[in-house]
């Protein structure tokens, strides 16, 4: 099983990931889906740094880190989404309007 | 005889040309298999309406990327991106899209500014891949990636770039080293998260207990000034202020 596939193409599949969730943030209004989006943007991150892990790693336990990287990528998002999650359902029950358009009152 | 001897190299090279077209094995066809249900699942997590549907498409999504995990000899991490963002985060996703009672006509709306904005980063975004794509060129000669030049510049760099499997292959056995676990496995990522990051990995402890109380704290119900006091403690005292900020 040959992997003809190379860098170039897991870089590329990890930017359109990545515009994928960019264009999620700025089109949607819901702030659930645009924290859906900037999931998709982490998980594109997590993409790039274990390919490059797969492709520099010199030997079996030498150049891991991508991997230790893209972990400490899933336990800061996992918290970030419980957080965040929670921030939404306060405003919700504030504000009766998870829109972020509508969420201002930080503007000052 | 001799000439037959002279013969095999060149059988053996007509045998390996013949066989480059064939080349495009299963791990080819399973990553644009992914790589296509990531795209079109990611690209439906941004139009959907409704966030459940959102959400269901975040999953294959998911999935999809651990498949790509996967592929890259990541296992470790392919099992920890279904287990933890296809199973935990999306639970806590749907809970809350449930827990909220959202009108559908609210869910939809889109800023219409916004495409105007991605145009603009697309471009450059186009800008860049494109400069990356023409810069060997430029650079070295025409044919920089094809030429032996360009592929020794790209192999010094990304030392396993053409392999079939990251060093130590299947077996992790590398010349000259002790026998050891294969790249990407649980056994290699626990030894070097265990030993050289362990300071990360109890920062990262540290850190899910803070969101965990965070999540606790602010997602408490304040208690009105009209209700009544919740303990002896004699707590009521400064809930009132907390209840209008």
């Amino acid at each position: 099983m040959m992997l003809n596939v190379g860098l170039y193409h897991f870089l590329g599949l990890a930017g359109i990931l990545f515009l994928m969730g960019m264009l999620g943030v700025l089109w949607r209004r819901n702030a659930i889906i645009v924290f859906m989006s900037i999931e998709l943007m982490l998980n594109a991150g997590n993409l790039v740094f274990v390919t490059f892990s797969r492709f520099m790693a010199t030997r079996p336990d030498v150049g891991m880190q991508g991997h230790l990287f893209a972990f400490m990528v899933i336990v800061v998002a996992a918290c970030e989404v419980a957080v965040g999650l929670a921030i939404i359902v306060v405003i919700f029950r504030n504000k009766k309007t998870i829109d972020v358009d509508d969420i201002n009152i930080l503007k000052g | 005889m001799i000439s037959l001897n002279l013969l095999i190299p060149a059988v053996e090279a007509a045998v390996e040309a013949a066989k480059e077209p064939l080349n495009f094995g299963w791990a080819d066809f399973f990553f644009y298999f992914f790589a296509l249900i990531a795209i079109v699942a990611a690209f439906e997590v941004i139009t959907q309406p409704g966030p459940i549907n959102s959400a269901i498409f975040l999953v294959i999504a998911f999935i999809a990327v651990a498949g790509e995990y996967a592929l890259l000899s990541a296992h470790f991490l392919a099992v920890i991106q279904v287990l933890v963002y296809a199973g935990a985060i999306m639970v806590l996703f749907i809970f809350v899209v449930m827990l909220l009672d959202l009108r559908p006509e609210e869910l939809a709306e889109k800023r219409h500014w916004a495409m105007w904005a991605a145009g603009f980063v697309l471009f450059f975004l186009v800008l860049a891949a494109g400069w990356i794509a023409l810069r060997p060129v430029m650079w070295v000669d025409v044919i920089a990636y094809k030429s032996d030049k360009g592929t020794e510049r790209i192999r010094a760099k990304f030392p396993n770039v053409d392999r079939p499997y990251p060093p130590g292959g299947r077996s992790g056995q590398v010349n000259g080293h002790p026998p050891t676990a294969p790249f990407g496995t649980t056994e290699r990522v626990s030894e070097i998260l265990f030993s050289r990051y362990l300071f990360p990995f109890e920062a990262a402890s540290l850190l899910l207990l803070v969101g965990i109380i965070g999540v606790v704290v602010i997602s408490r119900r304040r208690k009105r000034r009209s209700d009544t006091p919740v303990g002896p403690g004699g707590r009521s005292g400064h809930e009132g202020g907390e209840a209008d900020s």
